[in-house]
C-alpha cells in the first residue's frame, strides 16, 4: 500500500523543550484524518515540520513517496495548505493575494475561486489587514482549494469560524472528498467537527500519534465497562485505561474491547454493561 | 509577485518622474556637465528602487508558504532578474561611454548586494557608514582618487562582479535564516507608513537586541523618576507633563537621544579640532546630515505617536482633571509645541556649533537654513493638529508628505547654501511664506480649541 | 428529505446510528418494498457527514439483506417473504426487550415485576379498546 504521508521517527525540540519524540505516523489516499492534542502537543509543529515549513530534529518523511524537503514541483502543486496563523502580507487585497498564488498552480480553478468568494461573501478588493479573523481564515482556505489539490492539510481550520461557517466550511470538504479521491489532514480540538467528516483520528499527545484509528472502531472499541461483580471475584479488565473498584463492582474504561474477555466473563455469569462514549470522553480519557 | 516588489505608486511615480527627467535632460542638455548630472540621476533612482525592492524582499524570501508554492525560488529569481534588467534599461542614456557604462552596472549590482545584506544581516549597515567616512582615511593616507581609472576598474571587473551575484542571488532565494531579525523587518513592511514605529514598540521586551533594550530602558527610566517624584512630593504633574508621559514610546526623541547626539557632536567637533583645518571640507557631508537627520526623525516620531496614542489620549482625557473647558487642548498643544521647539532649538544651536568649527557655512546661510527649517517646522506642526482632529485616518499619506516636503527642504537649504543667497528674511517670497505658515498654524490650532 | 436524524458527538457510530434508523424504517413500513433510497452523496450531504460513513451503513444493509444495489438506480429495499420479515421484526424486538430488562436490573427490579407490569400495560390496552368500542 503506498501512503501518501509516511513519517518514521520524527524529533523537534524547541530550545530546551522536545515536542516531537520519535513519531511515526502513515496516512493512506482518500483517508480525512482528525488530528487532535491538547493545546501545545505539537499538532502544528507536527503539520509545519510535514510540509518543511518549520525544520525538524531527525527523522524521515515522505509525501506522494519523495522525501518532504525535496518535493518536486508537481507533487508540490498537489498540496494544499492553510496555517493556523495569517502571516500573508497584510497590505495586499485578496485579489493580489490570488494573483499572487495563482501564478505557481497550472491547476487553479477560477471558478472555485469565484464560487467560494461570492458565497463566503469576501470583499476581494479589500486589504487581508481590513478583514475580520474569519474572513481572513476562508480566504486561506480558498487560496489551499483552489489549485485542487490531493492532499489537504489544514491547522485550525475552524478556529475562528462562527458556526454557520464552520459547517459551510465542513460541507465544502465533504463535497471535495466525495467529488475526488483526496486526503485530508486536520487538526483540531473541536471533536464536533472531527466527528462529521473524518473516517480516522490520530490523538497526538507526549510528542507521539499515541491512537491511531478509524472513527468508528474508535468509538466501538473505546468504551465505558461496567463489571456487576463481587469483591472477592478478582477480575481483571483488559486494556484497562482507567478503573475503580466498587462494593458492586468494578468500572472502567477500555481502549480496546476484549471479545474473549467477554465471552469468558459470560460463562462465569459476570454481567457486563457496556456505555460508548462520545468522542470527546475518548480524547480526554486517552491523553489522561 | 512584481505587484508585492514594487508595491506603493508614490514612489514608483517618483522613480519613473526621475527617469523621465533623465531622458528629458539626454536630449536637450549638450554641455559637460550633463554626463554627470545623469550619472547622478539615475543612480539615485535606481538606487531608491533597489532599496525598495531590498526592502520588501524579505516579504517574498521568508514568506511561510515559500517552501509549499512550486517553483517558487526559480520564479523569484526571474522576477528579481526582471526587474534589475528593466532598472538598466535608463542606464542606456549614458552611453556612447561604454567603460562609464559597464562601471556603472558594476556600481548598481555593488549597491544592491549592500543593500539586501543590510536587510538581511543588520551588520552590514557599516558599509554606509564606511563610504560616509571614506574620503577621511583617504585624504588622510593621501590617495587620490581618479575617476577614470576607477570606472575603467569596475568595468573589467563586472563579468567577476556578475558572476558573484549570480551565485549570491541563487543562495538569497533560497534562504531561510536570520529567521528573529527577519520576522521584525516584515512585521515594519507589514504595516502601512503611518505605523512603521509604533510596531516596534510591540515586539516584546526579550526579542529586540540588547542595545534596543538599554535603549528603551534608560529612555522610560527618566519619565519612571518623573512619575515617582511627583507621588513622593505634593507638588502634581502638570497637564502638559502628564500628556509628555503618555506619549512615550520606546523609540521616542527623548532625552536620551538628545545626549547622544550631543555626545557624537562635540566628539566630531573635538576631533575636527584636533586635526589639520584642510581635512574640514570632508566632514561637510556628515555635519549637513546629521541635523536633517534629527529633525527629519524628531519631527515624524512625534507625529507617529501621537497618531497610535490617540484613543489613550482620549480616555486621559475625561479624568477629572482636565474637567475645564479646553484644559485638555491646551495642555496637548503645549506638549506639541514644547517637543517641537526643543527640537528646532537643538538643531539652531547643533548647527551653530558645527558651522563655528567647520565653517562650512556663513552667517548668512545658517541664518537661513534655520529659518527655512523654522518653516519646514510650523508646517510640520499644523499637518500634526489638523491631522489629530481629522475624523478620518490620513496618517500615511501626511506622513508620506512630511518625508517630501522634509526631502524638499533638505534640498532647497543646500542649494541656497552653494548658491550664496541673500539674507532669506529680506526676501519678499519668503516673508509670504512664511506668514502662510504661521497663518496655518494659528488655522489648526485655532481648530484644535474650538469645536467638541 | 431530512428523512434519518443522527447526532454526531454521541458515542454510537454514526453508521450504527443510520444503520439501527434505516432498519426500523424498513421494518415497519416506512420505506416499502422496491423504494428506492436516497443516495449516498443525498444523504452525506443533508447530514454533513462523511459520505464514507454513509455508504458503511448502506452496505452492512446490504449484508443483512434489508437492501439491494440495483445497477443505475443505488439501493432499494428488498422484497422479501414474510415469515422472513417477521423473524426479523421479532429479533429486534427481542433485542429491544433484552435492554429493558438490563435497564430494570440497573434500577433493581426484578424480571417478575416487568413480566408483571407488561401484562398491566396489555390488559389497559384490551380495556381502551373495549371502552371505545
Amino acid at each position: 500500500m503506498t501512503c501518501i504521508v509516511n513519517v518514521k521517527g520524527l524529533t523537534k525540540s524547541y530550545k530546551n523543550q522536545s515536542v516531537l519524540k520519535g513519531l511515526s505516523w502513515e496516512i493512506e489516499p482518500g483517508d480525512v484524518v482528525g488530528l487532535l492534542g491538547k493545546n501545545g502537543a505539537g499538532k502544528s509543529t507536527l503539520l509545519k515540520s510535514l510540509l518543511n515549513i518549520s525544520d525538524i530534529d531527525s527523522g524521515e518523511i515522505s509525501i506522494f513517496g519523495e522525501q518532504y524537503n525535496q518535493l518536486s514541483s508537481k507533487n508540490k502543486a498537489r498540496i494544499g495548505y492553510v496555517p493556523q496563523e495569517n502571516d500573508e502580507i497584510s497590505w495586499l487585497s485578496v485579489n493580489d493575494l490570488i494573483n499572487f498564488r495563482k501564478q505557481f498552480y497550472s491547476t487553479w480553478s477560477d471558478e472555485k475561486v469565484t464560487e467560494l468568494i461570492s458565497r463566503w461573501e469576501i470583499d476581494a478588493t479589500k486589504k487581508i489587514a481590513e478583514l475580520s479573523p474569519g474572513q481572513v481564515q476562508r480566504v486561506l482556505i480558498i487560496l489551499a482549494l483552489a489549485p485542487m489539490p490531493d492532499l489537504l492539510i489544514f491547522d485550525e481550520p475552524a478556529a475562528s469560524l462562527d458556526p454557520a461557517g464552520r459547517r459551510d466550511f465542513l460541507k465544502e470538504i465533504l463535497t471535495l472528498v466525495s467529488d475526488e479521491n483526496i486526503t485530508v489532514i486536520f487538526s483540531t480540538h473541536i471533536t464536533s467537527d472531527l466527528e462529521r467528516i473524518a473516517n480516522k483520528v490520530a490523538i497526538l499527545d507526549r510528542g507521539k500519534i499515541c491512537y491511531f484509528n478509524g472513527l468508528d472502531v474508535t468509538k466501538e472499541s473505546v468504551v465505558q465497562l461496567i463489571v456487576h461483580c463481587k469483591k472477592e471475584q478478582d477480575i481483571t479488565i483488559p486494556y484497562l485505561l482507567r478503573g475503580k473498584v466498587h462494593s458492586q463492582g468494578q468500572y472502567g474504561v477500555v481502549s480496546q474491547l476484549d471479545q474473549v474477555w467477554l465471552a469468558e466473563m459470560k460463562e462465569q455469569a459476570v454481567e457486563v454493561t457496556i456505555n460508548p462514549m462520545g468522542l470527546e470522553d475518548i480524547f480526554l480519557e486517552l491523553t489522561a | 509577485m512584481k505587484t508585492i516588489l514594487l508595491h506603493g505608486w508614490l514612489v514608483k511615480v517618483f522613480i519613473v518622474l526621475l527617469w523621465g527627467i533623465a531622458i528629458a535632460m539626454r536630449l536637450t542638455m549638450h554641455d559637460d556637465t550633463r554626463d554627470n548630472l545623469l550619472f547622478t540621476l539615475i543612480a539615485f533612482s535606481n538606487f531608491l528602487l533597489y532599496l525598495m525592492v531590498a526592502m520588501r524582499l524579505p516579504l517574498l524570501t521568508h514568506n511561510k508558504m515559500a517552501v509549499l508554492l512550486p517553483d517558487y525560488s526559480q520564479k523569484l529569481k526571474k522576477v528579481l532578474l526582471l526587474v534589475f534588467g528593466v532598472s538598466l534599461l535608463p542606464t542606456l542614456l549614458v552611453l556612447p561611454d561604454v567603460v562609464t557604462w559597464l562601471a556603472f552596472i558594476s556600481i548598481s549590482i555593488l549597491a544592491i548586494l549592500i543593500f539586501v545584506a543590510m536587510i538581511y544581516q543588520p551588520i552590514y549597515q557599516i558599509f554606509i557608514w564606511l563610504l560616509i567616512l571614506m574620503p577621511l582615511p583617504m585624504a588622510m593616507l593621501d590617495i587620490s582618487l581618479n575617476k577614470g581609472i576607477l570606472f575603467t576598474t569596475l568595468a573589467w571587473l563586472l563579468p567577476l562582479i556578475i558572476w558573484f551575484a549570480y551565485v549570491l542571488l541563487n543562495k538569497l532565494v533560497n534562504y531561510r535564516g536570520n529567521h528573529k531579525h527577519i520576522s521584525k523587518i516584515i512585521a515594519t513592511m507589514n504595516v502601512s507608513m503611518g505605523n512603521t514605529l509604533s510596531i516596534q514598540d510591540s515586539i516584546p521586551f526579550a526579542n529586540r537586541t540588547k542595545l534596543a533594550q538599554w535603549w528603551g530602558n534608560s529612555h522610560f527610566n527618566y519619565y519612571r523618576k518623573l512619575i515617582n517624584d511627583a507621588t513622593n512630593s505634593s507638588q502634581k504633574l502638570s497637564n502638559r507633563k502628564l500628556i509628555e508621559i503618555s506619549c512615550q514610546s520606546a523609540n521616542s526623541f527623548g532625552v536620551n537621544a538628545y545626549v547622544i547626539w550631543s555626545v557624537g557632536i562635540t566628539l566630531l567637533c573635538v576631533l575636527a579640532l584636533v586635526i589639520d583645518e584642510s581635512y574640514h571640507h570632508l566632514f561637510t557631508p556628515m555635519v549637513t546630515l546629521i541635523p536633517a537627520l534629527i529633525i527629519g526623525t524628531g519631527s515624524i516620531t512625534l507625529f507617529q505617536i501621537i497618531q497610535c496614542k490617540k484613543s489613550y489620549l482620549a480616555r486621559l482625557a475625561i479624568l477629572p482633571r482636565f474637567k475645564q473647558h479646553n484644559s485638555f487642548s491646551r495642555a496637548f498643544l503645549g506638549y506639541v509645541f514644547y517637543n517641537q521647539a526643543i527640537l528646532y532649538c537643538f538643531i539652531a544651536m547643533l548647527l551653530a556649533v558645527t558651522a563655528k568649527i567647520f565653517g562650512h557655512i556663513n552667517v548668512t546661510v545658517y541664518l537661513n537654513s534655520v529659518l527655512i527649517l523654522l518653516v519646514y517646522c510650523l508646517v510640520t506642526i499644523s499637518m500634526m493638529l489638523l491631522t489629530w482632529r481629522a475624523a478620518q485616518n490620513y496618517c500615511n499619506p501626511v506622513v508620506w508628505l512630511m518625508i517630501i516636503g522634509f526631502i524638499g527642504t533638505i534640498v532647497f537649504t543646500t542649494h541656497m547654501a552653494t548658491s550664496g543667497m541673500v539674507l532669506l528674511v529680506y526676501n519678499g517670497i519668503f516673508q509670504w511664506i512664511l506668514i502662510a505658515s504661521l497663518l496655518l498654524l494659528s488655522f489648526s490650532v485655532f481648530r484644535q480649541l474650538t469645536d467638541k | 428529505m431530512e428523512q434519518f436524524i443522527i447526532s454526531p458527538s454521541s458515542g454510537i457510530p454514526i453508521y450504527k446510528q443510520l444503520y439501527s434508523q434505516i432498519e426500523r424504517m424498513v421494518l415497519n413500513g416506512y420505506f416499502s418494498v422496491d423504494q428506492r433510497l436516497p443516495s449516498v452523496r443525498q444523504v452525506a450531504s443533508d447530514l454533513d457527514v462523511n459520505p464514507m460513513t454513509v455508504s458503511k451503513a448502506y452496505g452492512l444493509l446490504e449484508e443483512r439483506g434489508y437492501l439491494t444495489r440495483l445497477r443505475g438506480k443505488g439501493m432499494v429495499v428488498t422484497a422479501r417473504d414474510d415469515e422472513v420479515l417477521q423473524q426479523e421484526k421479532l429479533t429486534m424486538l427481542d433485542e429491544m426487550i433484552k435492554e429493558l430488562l438490563a435497564q430494570a436490573k440497573q434500577m433493581g427490579i426484578s424480571d417478575d415485576k416487568v413480566v408483571q407490569m407488561i401484562n398491566r400495560n396489555v390488559a389497559n390496552k384490551q380495556d381502551e379498546t373495549v371502552g371505545k368500542e
